[in-house]
C-alpha cells in the first residue's frame, strides 16, 4: 500500500490542483455538483483525459518519444465511424469498437515501426502521420455531419446507473492496473528512464517502445469513439487540437518529457485539469478563442515547469 | 532509384542538378498532360505561388538548419495578414501598419528562440504552443470576423499579370528572388550564417567553442517570423480579404519544401538555395495533382507521406547498441 | 623480460591445472574496430568452471570492449566465442543472459525511478510476460542481496540509495537469474572493505560450486587475493595468462606496459629537452578536492611547461581538467589562471585557458562544415566587417594555420569529415590557437590519431611550449607522456598520488603509480 502511494507521489501537485479547480468550478456554478450533471461533465472531460493518457505512453518510453498524431487519429476514427461504417450498416457496438481499436493499433504499429525500425526522430515521424491522418479525415468527411448510432450517443449519458464516461475511465484504469501486473509497465519505465541501462539488463527496448506507440494509437482511437458519442456526429476539425492538449496534459501531470518518470494517473489528472480550466473560462463566458490562448499558455507553462524540474533533478544527481 | 538520388543530396554541395532536372521535368511533364500549361501566364502563376511559399519557407529553412522547426509560421502569416488589412482599413498609413506588424513578428520570433533554447524544449512544442496563442489572440480580437482592405499597389505586387518596372514578373516574385539571393549569400558569408550552420551541425561542439547559441536561436526564429509576416502581408494583397486561417496550408508545405529540397531535419546541412527549388517542385506538384483531380486533403496525405519517406532515407539516428 | 617471452606467445593456452577442465567459455582471436580505431586486435581467453579469472590492462587495452562482446552488446568483426565447446553468437544482451553469462558493468547502470526490487529482477521477464508475482520477486531480490550479505529496503526507489548500495544492487541483479559466468567490471570501486570482503566470500562460494567469474579490477591486492588465473590485455591483445603463483604484481605491471612495442610504435621522436620551470606560474590549482574525502590536490603550471595528467579511467584526472576549463566545480579549492580566479567557462576564457574536449566527433568538429569554418568559427569576428566575412583575409589565415599545423586536406574548403582523425585534431588545435591562449588544456588529444599526425602534433606541442604556452596534457598513452612531458601528475582515487619529474619518468613507474604502487616505488 505504501509502495503504491510512493510510486504515485509525482502526481500529488496535479491532483491537488485538480481538487482546487473542482472546488472553484463548484463554487461558481452550483449545478456543477448536481448528480444530474455528472454525466455531461464527465463526457466533456473524457476526450481531454483519454488523449492525455494516449500521449503518456510514448512520452514515458523516453528517447524523445511523443506522438503528435494522437489528435488527428482521434479525428480520423470519428470520421471513419460516422462516414464509413454507419452508412454501410456496420453500426453495432462490436464492428464499431473493433474497427476503432484495430485502426488505432495499426497506426501505433506504423508509428512505432518508423521510430524504432527506421530510426526516425519520433517528433518528425508522427508529424508525418499527423499530416496524413488530417488529410485522410478530410477525404473521408469533407464537412461536419452524419450521425452516430443511438447506442453510442446513449453511452455518453448513463449506462445502467453509472455515467457512461465514468465506466469508460474505470475500464481504462482497470486495463492500466492489469498492465501493472505484467512486466510491461516496469519495462516501459525502465526503457524511458535509461535506455542504455535497460538494454544492458536485457530488455528488448524496441519492442517496449513499439508497444507504447500501439497503446497511444489505441487510446487515441478510444478518444475518437468518445468524440463520436459526445458529438453524436462527426466533424473533421474536432481531433487536431487535441494533440496540443494531450502534450500539455501529460506535461502538467508530472510526466517528464525526457521519459521514465510519471504514470497514467498523472496524465489523466493533467487532462482533467485542462478540461476544468476550459470549463471555468466557459463559465466566465469568455470567447471560445481565449480557450485556444489559454491552452497554449498552459502548454508553455507546463513544459517550462517540466524543463526546470528536470534540470534541477539532473543537477542533484550530478552532485550525489 | 529516387532514393539513391536523394541520398546523394546529403552533402552541402552537389545534387542541385538533380533538383533542377526534377523541377523542369515536372513542368514539362505537366505541360504534356495539361494543354495550355506551357505558356508565360502559367509559368508566372507557378512562380507567384512559389514565391509566397518561398518567402514563408525562409524561416523554416533557417530553423531546420539550426536543428529546430518552426510551426508558428501559419499563425504569424495569419496575424500579419489580418492586422495589416485591418489597420489599413482603419485609415493607418500602410507603411506604419507594416512596420508595426514586422516589429511584433520579430519580437514574437525572438521569444520563440529564447524559450526553446533556454528551456531546452523541442522548438516544435514551443512553436506549436506560441502559434496557438497568437492565432487565438487574433481570433479573439477580431471575433473571428476580420475585415479590412489593402492598397491597390499591394494587390498589383501579387497579381499574376503584374510587372516590376521593365521585368514582366509580379513584384512578389522579384522580391522573392532578391531575398533568396540575399539569404543564400548571408548563409555562407556572414558570421551569424556560419554560426547557424555550426550550431545546427553540432550543438555540443558549439558550446565548447563558446558560440553565442541563444543569440543565434533568437535571431533565426526572429528572421523566420519576420519573413512569415512578409508572406502574410503579401497574402493580404493576394486575397484582398482578411482571414486569420490563411496561413494554415503553410504549416506543412514549408516543411515539405525544405525536406524535398534535401535539407535534412537533423540540422547543419543544406540551405535556402535548395528550398527555392523545393518550393518550385511543390508548387508544380500541387498544380499537377490538382490537374489530376486530387483535392486539398489528398495533397496533404501525399506531402505527409513524402516527408516521412524522405526523412527515413536520411537523417536517421544511431543504433542503441553503439551508444551503450 | 626474457623469462616472460614464452608466455606471451601462447595467449590463453597455458598449461596450468585449470586447462585440464573443458572451458566453460572460450574466446578465440576476437577482433573489432570502430571506424579507424582498433579496439580489439587479437584477444583469446579461456574461462573454466570453478575459477576466478582476473582481467587487467591499462586504459584502452580493450577490456571494456571484450566485456561488451561477451555480454552480447558488441559483436566481433572476426574471431569466435564458444560456450561448452560450441560456437555462439549473441544477438543482444538477452541472448548472453540465456547462455548463462551475466555482467555488472563499470558504470552502475541502474534505474533511479524504479524500486530496488524492480531493479534487481529487471531483464528476467519478457516484454509483457512476467515470470513471477510480486511476492516471489521480493523473495528473489532479498535472496540475491543476502548472497552479498546486505539487506536493503526493497521498496525504496534506487535514486535514494548511495553509490555503494547502487553497486550492490547491480551485482544482485546479475546474481538473481540463473547463471554460470559472472563478469564483474570494476564492481568493487565504490564498496567499503567489509562489503567487498562479503562479495569475495560469495565469489569463493560460487567458485566452489563450479561457476566461473571474470573479475576486472585495477587493484592488484584484490587480484592477488582472489584470482586463480590472470589475463593481461595490452593494446587490444591478450598478451599473457598467468596462474596465481606466477602472477606477482611486478610481473603483471611489466606485462601491461610492454615498453619495447610501444616505443617502436612511436618511432624515433626525440624526447623534449628539459625546460626550466622557473619561468613564472601561469596556472595554480590549490587545495582542489574532487570528491568528498579525497585528498586535496595542489599543482602549479609554469609558462612553457608541458604537464601530463595520467591515471586509470575514472580516477579523477578528467574531472580535474574539467575544473581547470571551468566546466566543473571542485568540492573545495581554488584555480587561478594568471590573476583570474576560474569558476566558470567565461573565467577560463578570460584567463586564457583553451580546452580541447576528449570526444572529437561529439564535442569537437562541425561535420560537414569546411576546414576553414572549423578553424575560424570561434574567432570569426577577426575576419569580418559589419558581420560579413572577408574571404581573402580569412583564407590567408586558414592557409597559414594549415601549413603550420601540417594539415593534410584537399584545401581550406574540404569538408572536415573527409579528413583523417589526426588532421581533424590538428584543425581543432588550430581553432584553440586562434584564441591566443596562455594555457592549453588537452583531454587525450592523440586518441585515435594515426602515427604520422601524432608526430606532427608532438612537434607542434613542443613548439608551442617553446613560445611559453603552458600545456596540460591528459593522455592515456604512457609512452607519449614519457616523451613529451616535463612532469606527470598521476591520479588515483581522485587525488594526485605521485608527480614524476622528467628524470623519474618511465612507463613502469607510471603504471606502478596508477595501480597504487607509487609510494613503494619512490621509496625504493
Amino acid at each position: 500500500m505504501m509502495v503504491a502511494l510512493r510510486q504515485r507521489a509525482y502526481a500529488v501537485p496535479v491532483l491537488v490542483t485538480v481538487a482546487l479547480l473542482l472546488a472553484v468550478n463548484a463554487a461558481l456554478n452550483r449545478s456543477f455538483v448536481s448528480p444530474d450533471n455528472w454525466a455531461p461533465i464527465l463526457a466533456g472531460a473524457t476526450p481531454f483525459i483519454v488523449t492525455a493518457l494516449a500521449q503518456a505512453a510514448p512520452i514515458l518510453a523516453g528517447g524523445g518519444g511523443i506522438d503528435l498524431s494522437v489528435g488527428p487519429l482521434a479525428g480520423l476514427v470519428n470520421a471513419i465511424l460516422v462516414a464509413v461504417l454507419v452508412p454501410r450498416g456496420l453500426d453495432g457496438p462490436l464492428p464499431m469498437i473493433g474497427a476503432a481499436l484495430a485502426l488505432g493499433a495499426l497506426s501505433g504499429l506504423l508509428n512505432g515501426a518508423i521510430v524504432c525500425m527506421l530510426r526516425v526522430q519520433p517528433i518528425i515521424a508522427t508529424l508525418g502521420s499527423f499530416l496524413v491522418y488530417q488529410g485522410l479525415t478530410l477525404e473521408v468527411l469533407p464537412t461536419a455531419g452524419g450521425s452516430a448510432p443511438a447506442w453510442l450517443r446513449a453511452a455518453s449519458g448513463r449506462v445502467g446507473w453509472i455515467p457512461g464516461p465514468l465506466l469508460l475511465l474505470l475500464v481504462l484504469a482497470a486495463a492500466w492496473l492489469a498492465l501493472g501486473v505484467t512486466a510491461y509497465r516496469r519495462n516501459l519505465l525502465a526503457v524511458g528512464g535509461d535506455e542504455r541501462a535497460a538494454y544492458a539488463a536485457g530488455i528488448d527496448v524496441a519492442a517496449v517502445r513499439i508497444i507504447a506507440y500501439v497503446i497511444a494509437g489505441m487510446l487515441a482511437a478510444v478518444a475518437g469513439l468518445a468524440f463520436t458519442a459526445v458529438l453524436g456526429s462527426a466533424d473533421p476539425s474536432v481531433g487536431v487540437p487535441y494533440t496540443l492538449t494531450s502534450v500539455a496534459g501529460a506535461a502538467l501531470g508530472g510526466l517528464s518529457l525526457a521519459g521514465g518518470r510519471g504514470g497514467m494517473l498523472g496524465a489523466a489528472a493533467g487532462g482533467a485539469l485542462l478540461f476544468l480550466v476550459q470549463n471555468l473560462l466557459t463559465l466566465a463566458q469568455v470567447s471560445i478563442f481565449y480557450l485556444q490562448i489559454a491552452t497554449g499558455l498552459i502548454l508553455l507553462a507546463a513544459v517550462a515547469i517540466n524543463a526546470v524540474s528536470d534540470l534541477r533533478r539532473r543537477r542533484s544527481t550530478a552532485a550525489a | 532509384m529516387l532514393a539513391r538520388h536523394l541520398s546523394r543530396w546529403r552533402g552541402e554541395g552537389g545534387g542541385y542538378a538533380a533538383l533542377v532536372l526534377l523541377a523542369s521535368g515536372l513542368y514539362l511533364g505537366t505541360a504534356a498532360l495539361i494543354p495550355g500549361y506551357l505558356s508565360l501566364a502559367s509559368l508566372r502563376s507557378v512562380l507567384l505561388l512559389a514565391s509566397l511559399l518561398g518567402i514563408a519557407a525562409i524561416g523554416q529553412t533557417l530553423t531546420i538548419v539550426l536543428g529546430g522547426l518552426d510551426l508558428s509560421i501559419p499563425a504569424v502569416i495569419g496575424f500579419a495578414e489580418v492586422t495589416v488589412a485591418q489597420l489599413y482599413g482603419q485609415g493607418w498609413p500602410f507603411a506604419a501598419a507594416a512596420l508595426l506588424v514586422l516589429a511584433a513578428a520579430l519580437l514574437f520570433g525572438a521569444m520563440n528562440g529564447l524559450v526553446a533554447s533556454g528551456l531546452e524544449v523541442h522548438p516544435l512544442i514551443v512553436t506549436l504552443a506560441s502559434g496557438s496563442i497568437l492565432l487565438g489572440a487574433i481570433l479573439a480580437v477580431t471575433h473571428g470576423q476580420a475585415s479590412g482592405t489593402v492598397p491597390d499597389w499591394l494587390s498589383a505586387t501579387v497579381s499574376v499579370v503584374g510587372h516590376t518596372g521593365p521585368i514582366p514578373l509580379p513584384g512578389a516574385v522579384v522580391a522573392w528572388l532578391v531575398a533568396a539571393a540575399g539569404i543564400v549569400i548571408l548563409e555562407h558569408r556572414s558570421v551569424p550564417g556560419r554560426w547557424l550552420y555550426a550550431i545546427g551541425a553540432n550543438a555540443s561542439a558549439a558550446r565548447y567553442a563558446r558560440l553565442p547559441l541563444r543569440r543565434v536561436w533568437m535571431l533565426a526564429y526572429a528572421v523566420s517570423a519576420g519573413f512569415a509576416a512578409l508572406a502574410g502581408m503579401l497574402l493580404a494583397g493576394f486575397s484582398g480579404a482578411a482571414d486569420a486561417e490563411v496561413g494554415a496550408p503553410y504549416l506543412f508545405t514549408t516543411v515539405a519544401a525544405v525536406v524535398i529540397g534535401g535539407t535534412p531535419l537533423s540540422g547543419g546541412r543544406g540551405g535556402y538555395g535548395r528550398t527555392v527549388l523545393g518550393c518550385l517542385i511543390i508548387t508544380e506538384l500541387t498544380t499537377l495533382l490538382i490537374g489530376l483531380g486530387l483535392d486539398q486533403p489528398g495533397q496533404e496525405i501525399f506531402l505527409g507521406a513524402m516527408i516521412v519517406l524522405l526523412v527515413a532515407t536520411y537523417g536517421r539516428q544511431t543504433h542503441l547498441g553503439l551508444r551503450v | 623480460m626474457s623469462d616472460l617471452a614464452p608466455m606471451t606467445r601462447a595467449p590463453g593456452m597455458d598449461a596450468t591445472a585449470a586447462a585440464a577442465i573443458p572451458p566453460l567459455l572460450e574466446a578465440r582471436g576476437l577482433r573489432r574496430s570502430f571506424g579507424a580505431t582498433i579496439a580489439l586486435d587479437d584477444v583469446s581467453l579461456g574461462l573454466a568452471g570453478g575459477e576466478i579469472h582476473a582481467l587487467i590492462g591499462e586504459n584502452g587495452s580493450g577490456k571494456s570492449t571484450l566485456i561488451k562482446m561477451l555480454s552480447g552488446i558488441v559483436r566481433p568483426d572476426s574471431g569466435e566465442i564458444r560456450c561448452d565447446g560450441s560456437p555462439v553468437r549473441f544477438a543482444d544482451p538477452q541472448a548472453a543472459r540465456r547462455a548463462g553469462i551475466v555482467t555488472c558493468f563499470q558504470e552502475t547502470l541502474v534505474l533511479e525511478e524504479l524500486s530496488v526490487r524492480d531493479n534487481i529482477v529487471l531483464g528476467q521477464d519478457g516484454v509483457i510476460r512476467r515470470c513471477r508475482g510480486p511476492a516471489a520477486e521480493a523473495a528473489l531480490a532479498r535472496a540475491a542481496l543476502a548472497e552479498l550479505g546486505v539487506a536493503i529496503d526493497l521498496d525504496r526507489p534506487l535514486g535514494r540509495l548511495k553509490l555503494a548500495q547502487r553497486q550492490l544492487v547491480t551485482i544482485a541483479r546479475a546474481l538473481a537469474g540463473p547463471w554460470r559466468l559472472l563478469i564483474l567490471d570494476e564492481s568493487t570501486s565504490a564498496l567499503d572493505v567489509e562489503e567487498r570482503d562479503r562479495l569475495f566470500d560469495a565469489l569463493f562460494r560460487y567458485r566452489a560450486a563450479g561457476r566461473a567469474i571474470l573479475f576486472v579490477s585495477h587493484r592488484m591486492d584484490e587480484i592477488a587475493r582472489i584470482a586463480d588465473r590472470t589475463t593481461v590485455l595490452r593494446s587490444g591483445r591478450s598478451v599473457a595468462t598467468l596462474a596465481a603463483a606466477q602472477a606477482d604484481t611486478p610481473r603483471l605491471l611489466a606485462l601491461m606496459s610492454g615498453p619495447e612495442e610501444a616505443r617502436a610504435a612511436l618511432g624515433q621522436a626525440t624526447p623534449s629537452p628539459p625546460t626550466a620551470r622557473s619561468r613564472g606560474v601561469v596556472l595554480r590549482a590549490d587545495g582542489i578536492v574532487l570528491r568528498p574525502r579525497a585528498a586535496p590536490i595542489a599543482l602549479d603550471l609554469s609558462a612553457g611547461e608541458i604537464l601530463g595528467l595520467a591515471g586509470l579511467e575514472g580516477h579523477g584526472q578528467e574531472r580535474f581538467l574539467d575544473c581547470i576549463a571551468g566546466l566543473a566545480a571542485p568540492d573545495r579549492g581554488t584555480i587561478t589562471g594568471g590573476t583570474t580566479r576560474v569558476r566558470s567557462v567565461v573565467d577560463a576564457a578570460r584567463a586564457g585557458i583553451a580546452f580541447l574536449p576528449r570526444d572529437r566527433k561529439r564535442d569537437g568538429i562541425f561535420a560537414p562544415l569546411s576546414v576553414a569554418d572549423n578553424l575560424t568559427i570561434a574567432r570569426l569576428g577577426r575576419f569580418s566587417r559589419a558581420g560579413l566575412i572577408r574571404r581573402i583575409r580569412r583564407l590567408e589565415a586558414v592557409r597559414t594555420a594549415m601549413a603550420r599545423l601540417r594539415v593534410r586536406a584537399r584545401g581550406p574548403e574540404a569538408a572536415i569529415d573527409t579528413l583523417s582523425g589526426g588532421n581533424q585534431q590538428k584543425v581543432l588545435l588550430g581553432r584553440l590557437l586562434l584564441t591566443e591562449p596562455r594555457v592549453l588544456a588537452l583531454n587525450d588529444p592523440m586518441r585515435g590519431v594515426d602515427p604520422g599526425a601524432k608526430h606532427d602534433l608532438y612537434d607542434e606541442l613542443r613548439a608551442l611550449a617553446a613560445t611559453r604556452i603552458a600545456v596540460l596534457l591528459l593522455s592515456t598513452e604512457l609512452p607519449e607522456l614519457c616523451l613529451l612531458c616535463d612532469r606527470v601528475a598521476v591520479f588515483r582515487d581522485h587525488a594526485v598520488v605521485a608527480v614524476l619529474d622528467r628524470a623519474a619518468l618511465s612507463e613502469p613507474r607510471l603504471i606502478a603509480a596508477m595501480f597504487g604502487h607509487a609510494a613503494a616505488d619512490d621509496r625504493a
